[in-house]
């Protein structure tokens, strides 16, 4: 493999690993796991916080 | 130090705007009540030790709603160290009600009387200092939504809170009710036969007193109400209760009435004649504001509705069809496209060249077709010397496809023609490439393997580019919505739908949930506790994502665009849609046992008409709009990946490697699994039931499949530009017209995606409900589309015997509406 292939390939595998971190993240910090899939977070982030 | 503040008041009164204002948080706002369901936590701007407590509106602090539950727990048990009490300044008797309970509770309160603007505008003058005196506590002018005041009255409240203020309680119980309550504060006050209590009231131990002192005088008057609550926390001894008993019956006797009326009585009373001190009202003429006279109109029995609908029609036609399109037409065809001219310098110039250069190609065309059929060879050295007499009809075609005529293509203009060349964009004016060329040439320069190139292009850039095209249309629905929100209209169509939900048993309480899914399904789903009645509120889970969420925008502009030349009806008919099953299932489900019963009163507070606030308007655009900016960087990207996985790699010669032909990748296999399940919908190939599925990891799905399968870059997606949709041709070839509008129906009436079906697991509380529900959605969806597709094919090729199932599936569907209602007299069935 060419050494672009390899820088692109390592790029790509860190971010595609800092999304999954940020997904984990905001499962365990928001309303019960739908921080990750909810479009309005801001709304119900702090919502089941305290339950 | 830091410090706890509270921000309570009635629902629409202005809290989460200034707690937005003072903490700089962007927290959803909308002038409906129940908006805020929780609370919420912040700190202050111009002061990091403060922290601000965003509470539910209430109206009072009697434990009947869940709001006024969450509310008066955190007041008595967390124990701010002050409260700031908003007041909406247009509606102050009403809003008085609530203050003169909060300062029973002992805790240093100011109380901010909110739209002070509209008050002075209205031409009403309030004395502030009168109000001060006579509540015992700093009473001060606000503006939430211009932010006057604002700042003051925080540090009134810190300076309260540091001070520990001792407060001079109101006046607001008559000499009889004042005695029961000393003789009950002492009663709770006091040990009795040298018992030592331990209550948590207020989740404070004291020795000998059960209450903290501070909050002694709400205790004593809950227990004068014969609060059920508090008398189950205090866990008073036999003596004590029968004490207290004696004391209220007495009072009750002197009073003529019950002890909940005598307080709520007094107060109104102590309220009027403060109000008539302090408050002066412009006397105005038939006594009706601009407001009222609006919704004379607006909110009219007859005209109401029609106009409700006359306006979300044209939202939708607007966001999806028009400007929508228009801005979603550089994105998609230009920055996720070929590229696009900077500021649209040499755009047009560059059109008529691309215009001619087809009009030469089809004139070649025309003329290599008339040499054929005449019995020419083209590839013949001496073909032109052939052709010297040939004339060839070139057909010419309207905008719609239509045949309006011919023309005469001769040899010379077939010569023309032939040296005609491609024109290069970046010969007309300023071109920026587009994304995907601009990476694919950057990672060619770089020598990345094909493979590679090829995720990051087709599969990243393609799956979340799809998405990411759409964005435009969104930001421009979420911007009509926030101005509809802002001026006050969203809140009368609660109303309004009110008068439809309530032929049903529901009440228009249950259109709020629906009226924030328009946005997000999960807070929308969410916004369904407030609704006390656990059956209504189980229904109004169920048909809440039935409703059109931001991210079914794409499906909906894919189909618009893709099947029907981006007709204007395609957009605003999915809202409707919507709101029909909604309406339907609310028919359907009412009649069953399990939601039977009679409808909840809904009292709702309409706020008064303003000119939209652009802070908030582009505030709450900018706060929905991104999120689905963040989840095609998230969700959307991760999906991509792992689709252009599945349909670059299939098991070919018993070994996993990558195909040329998509149709033997391993996602075609899994596709062709589930194919058959949605064939009798109408779109039964792997691609579209792939497409379906993925929808319900997030609805954007739907399109990014298509993204990631035809790739942005071989233009699949880059289909709204000037050539009106028309180059949207591989995904139109899965579809006629008619399946695709089944699958745009059976898209927007299915289960929602996962996270949405997670809030309706947490909200149902019950695994069982959910399936019920997400089975629900699935079998309505299912059915509206078999009818709509079997019936249309019915019309369009004649019988066949599925036809009958449809039919049946139909009078089915119209039984379960039409059939009487056995359950309309039933007060409670379900326990």
């Amino acid at each position: 493999m060419s050494p672009g292939t390899w820088i692109v390939g390592i790029v790509l595998l860190a971010i595609l690993a800092l999304v999954v971190r940020s997904l984990i993240k905001a499962r365990k910090s928001g309303c019960g796991g739908s921080c990750a899939g909810c479009a309005s977070e801001s709304y119900c982030r702090d919502i089941r916080k305290k339950e | 130090m830091s410090v706890t503040i509270a921000l309570v008041g009635n629902p629409n009164s202005g809290k989460t705007t200034l707690f937005n204002d003072l903490t700089g948080a962007r927290q959803y706002v909308g002038n409906w009540p129940g908006v805020t369901v929780e609370r919420k936590e912040g700190v202050l701007k111009h002061n990091k030790h403060v922290t601000l407590q965003d509470l539910p509106g209430v109206y009072s602090l009697s434990p009947y709603t869940e709001e006024e539950v969450i509310t008066r727990d955190y007041l008595t048990g967390g124990s701010p160290a002050a409260i700031i009490n908003i007041v909406d300044g247009c509606n102050i008797e009403r809003n008085l009600y609530l203050t003169t309970q909060l300062l029973e509770l002992g805790i240093p309160t100011v109380v901010a009387v909110n739209m002070m603007d509209v008050v002075q505008k209205c031409g009403d003058t309030i004395d502030f200092g009168k109000l001060s005196d006579a509540l015992g506590t700093p009473v001060m002018p606000l503006s939430a939504l211009k932010g006057d005041g604002a700042i003051a009255v925080a540090d009134m409240a810190v300076e309260l809170a540091d001070k520990k203020r001792k407060r001079k309680d109101p006046h607001v119980f008559t000499g009889a009710v004042e005695h029961a309550l000393a003789h009950i504060e002492e009663a709770i006050t006091h040990r009795d036969n040298g018992d030592v209590h331990h209550h948590h009231a207020g989740g404070i131990v004291h020795e000998g007193t059960m209450v903290e002192p501070k909050n002694l005088r709400w205790f004593a008057v809950k227990l004068f109400e014969r609060d059920e609550k508090v008398i189950a926390s205090l866990k008073l001894d036999a003596k004590t209760a029968a004490r207290i008993d004696e004391v209220v019956k007495e009072c009750e006797a002197v009073l003529d009435d019950d002890a909940e009326s005598i307080i709520t009585d007094q107060r109104y009373r102590y309220i009027k004649e403060l109000v008539g001190k302090a408050v002066y009202k412009k006397p105005r003429k038939d006594n009706l504001t601009t407001s009222d006279r609006i919704d004379r109109v607006v909110t009219n029995r007859w005209f109401g509705f029609p106009f409700f609908i006359a306006v979300m029609f044209l939202v939708y036609f607007i966001s999806v069809t028009t400007v929508g399109a228009f801005v979603t037409d550089w994105t998609n065809d230009g920055l996720f496209g070929d590229g696009f001219f900077f500021l649209g310098r040499g755009k047009d110039a560059f059109e008529e060249a691309v215009e001619d250069y087809e009009t030469a190609l089809e004139r070649q065309e025309a003329f290599i077709e008339e040499a054929k059929s005449s019995g020419l060879d083209p590839e013949a050295e001496d073909f032109l010397q052939q052709a010297k007499t040939l004339v060839a009809e070139r057909p010419l075609e309207a905008e719609d496809g239509t045949v309006e005529g011919s023309e005469r293509v001769t040899l010379a203009m077939y010569v023309d023609a032939l040296a005609s060349e491609e024109p290069e964009p970046s010969a007309f004016g300023p071109w920026v490439r587009g994304i995907p060329v601009a990476v694919e040439g950057w990672l060619e320069n770089a020598g990345v393997a094909t493979w590679l190139k090829q995720l990051i292009t087709d599969g990243i850039i393609g799956g979340v580019g799809a998405v990411l095209g759409f964005v435009p249309q969104m930001f421009v629905l979420f911007f009509f919505l926030a101005i509809l929100e802002d001026i006050g209209y969203m809140a009368r169509v609660a109303f309004i739908m009110d008068r439809i939900f309530r032929r049903f048993g529901l009440s228009g309480k249950s259109f709020i949930p629906m009226l924030i899914g328009s946005g997000c399904s999960v807070p929308g789903i969410m916004a369904s506790r407030t609704i006390e009645n656990v059956r209504d509120r189980r229904m109004t889970i169920m048909t809440t994502s039935f409703i059109p969420c931001g991210a079914k925008i794409p499906i909906v502009a894919l189909v618009a665009g893709a099947l029907f030349g981006g007709s204007w009806w395609v957009a605003p008919t999915a809202y409707f849609v919507g709101v029909a099953a909604v309406i339907i299932s609310g028919v359907i489900l009412k009649k069953t046992r399990m939601f039977a019963g009679s409808t909840a009163p809904f009292v709702m507070e309409l706020p008064a008409y303003h000119l939209p606030s652009p802070k908030n308007v582009l505030g709450s655009m900018w706060e929905r709009g991104f999120s689905f900016i963040k989840r095609a960087g998230t969700i959307i990207l991760q999906a991509s990946v792992v689709l252009w996985f599945l349909k670059s790699y299939g098991v070919l010669d018993g070994r996993l490697q990558m195909v040329e032909d998509m149709d033997l990748s391993i996602l075609a296999f899994l596709g062709n699994l589930i194919a058959p399940i949605f064939r009798p919908l109408g779109f039964g190939t792997w691609q579209s039931s792939v497409a379906t599925t993925m929808g319900f990891v997030a609805k954007e799905e739907v399109v990014s499949v298509f993204g990631v399968l035809y790739g942005v870059g071989e233009g699949a997606l880059d289909f709204v530009d000037a050539s009106n949709f028309s180059r949207l041709a591989p995904i139109a070839a899965h579809f006629t017209a008619l399946s695709g509008f089944s699958f745009l129906i059976f898209n927007l009436l299915c289960a929602p995606c996962f996270a949405a079906i997670g809030a309706i697991r947490r909200e149902m509380n019950s695994a069982k409900w959910t399936l019920f529900a997400v089975g629900y959605l699935m079998v309505f969806a299912y059915v509206a589309s078999f009818i709509i597709f079997q019936l249309g094919t019915l019309i369009q090729s004649g019988f066949s015997p599925i036809h009958l199932v449809a039919f049946a599936l139909l009078f089915g569907l119209l039984f379960l509406i039409f059939r009487k209602n056995r359950y309309a007299t039933s007060k409670e069935v379900v326990k």
